[in-house]
């Protein structure tokens, strides 16, 4: 568990996951080890605004309102990211990047901790609907931006959920090499402690 | 500040296209606009002509300097001046403090921006 969130991780983390409460579960947990190590979390969402989805992830988020308070926590819905995936445009992941990497820039002159983690599950919708082209598009977006933050020595961490009944399938298999080399590292969800 | 009932706009995107898209939709609802796509450009601008706007929209991605830094330094040359952040998702204004503390904006606006969206903004009471 703690790799995935330590600070000389910086990873791009394919996490393959058997159904959705396991996906939840850890991804809760990576939000809750980053706040507990005083990392800014970003748990992004393609449910985010399902006010019920919410209720439910945000009990199991520690103080989940306080850190939200103390932007020690961000909640972003990526259903507009999912929309526009769909049709190839990636503007708003764009926006987004210049948005985190603004505030790691601000957290670090606050003093703050300049290591971020980011839970995301805008590929992981696209693959669970087997839109892969779309999906092998955003983590290749990915997988540039990762490769520049690692450059830049931007201590950032995502973690990409996927459905691993749907890409062990042996008709997609071919589609989960190809999502999966646009990661730096692939974990199995029921091997995260 | 420009007359009472015509608002003054500054706009702010590298990209032409979409200026001129907001450029001609708030000139038909009765706005003056002046736009750059070069923010250092429209920040001198602005330090010069800073009480002629009510307020400035802005793109968040723009070489040279982006939206954060362009409503920071706007921010301490008139901190009365309104500011309307152009983005590609859904955030709010109270969430976006949260995180960027120095960041004073007066809304956020999503991307592609909807003119009935931006118009009912400008129509608000207060403004914006």
């Amino acid at each position: 568990m703690s790799s995935l969130v330590n600070p000389s991780c910086r990873e791009h983390v394919m996490l393959l996951y058997d159904n959705d409460d396991q996906r939840n579960k850890v991804a809760v947990k990576c939000i809750n080890e980053g706040l507990k190590r005083g990392q800014l979390a970003v748990y992004a969402s393609v449910n985010a605004s399902d006010a019920s989805y919410m209720t439910k992830v945000s009990s199991k988020i520690t103080n989940y309102k306080e850190n939200m308070d103390r932007g020690n926590l961000l909640v972003l819905s990526l259903e507009p990211f999912y929309k526009r995936a769909l049709t190839g445009d990636l503007e708003p992941f764009k926006d987004f990047k210049a948005l985190l990497e603004e505030v790691v820039k601000e957290r670090t002159v606050a003093g703050r901790s300049e290591e971020v983690v980011v839970v995301a599950d805008c590929a992981d919708n696209l693959s669970k609907n087997k839109k892969f082209d779309e999906c092998v598009y955003v983590e290749r977006w990915w997988y540039g931006t990762h490769f520049e933050w690692q450059k830049n020595n931007l201590k950032i961490t995502i973690i990409c959920p996927h459905p691993k009944s749907v890409l062990d399938k042996n008709l997609f298999v071919h589609h989960k090499q190809q999502i999966s080399r646009q990661h730096s590292l692939t974990v199995m969800a029921h091997q995260v402690k | 500040m420009a007359e009472q009932n015509k608002k003054s706009i500054l706009v702010v995107d590298d990209e032409p296209d979409i200026i001129t898209i907001i450029k001609m939709a708030l000139q038909r609802n009765g706005c003056g606009v002046k736009e750059f796509t070069n923010p250092l450009l429209a920040l001198q601008h602005f330090e010069l002509n800073s009480t002629e706007y009510d307020m400035i929209l802005s793109d968040i991605r723009m070489p040279g300097m982006n939206g954060f830094d362009l409503v920071r330094k706007v921010k301490t040359i008139n901190p009365q001046v309104k500011i309307l952040l152009m983005t590609a998702f859904e955030m709010q204004k109270s969430e976006l403090e949260k995180v960027l503390p120095s960041v004073k904006v007066d809304g956020l606006i999503q991307k592609p921006v909807s003119m009935r969206a931006l118009v009912s903004l400008l129509e608000r009471r207060p403004f914006v």
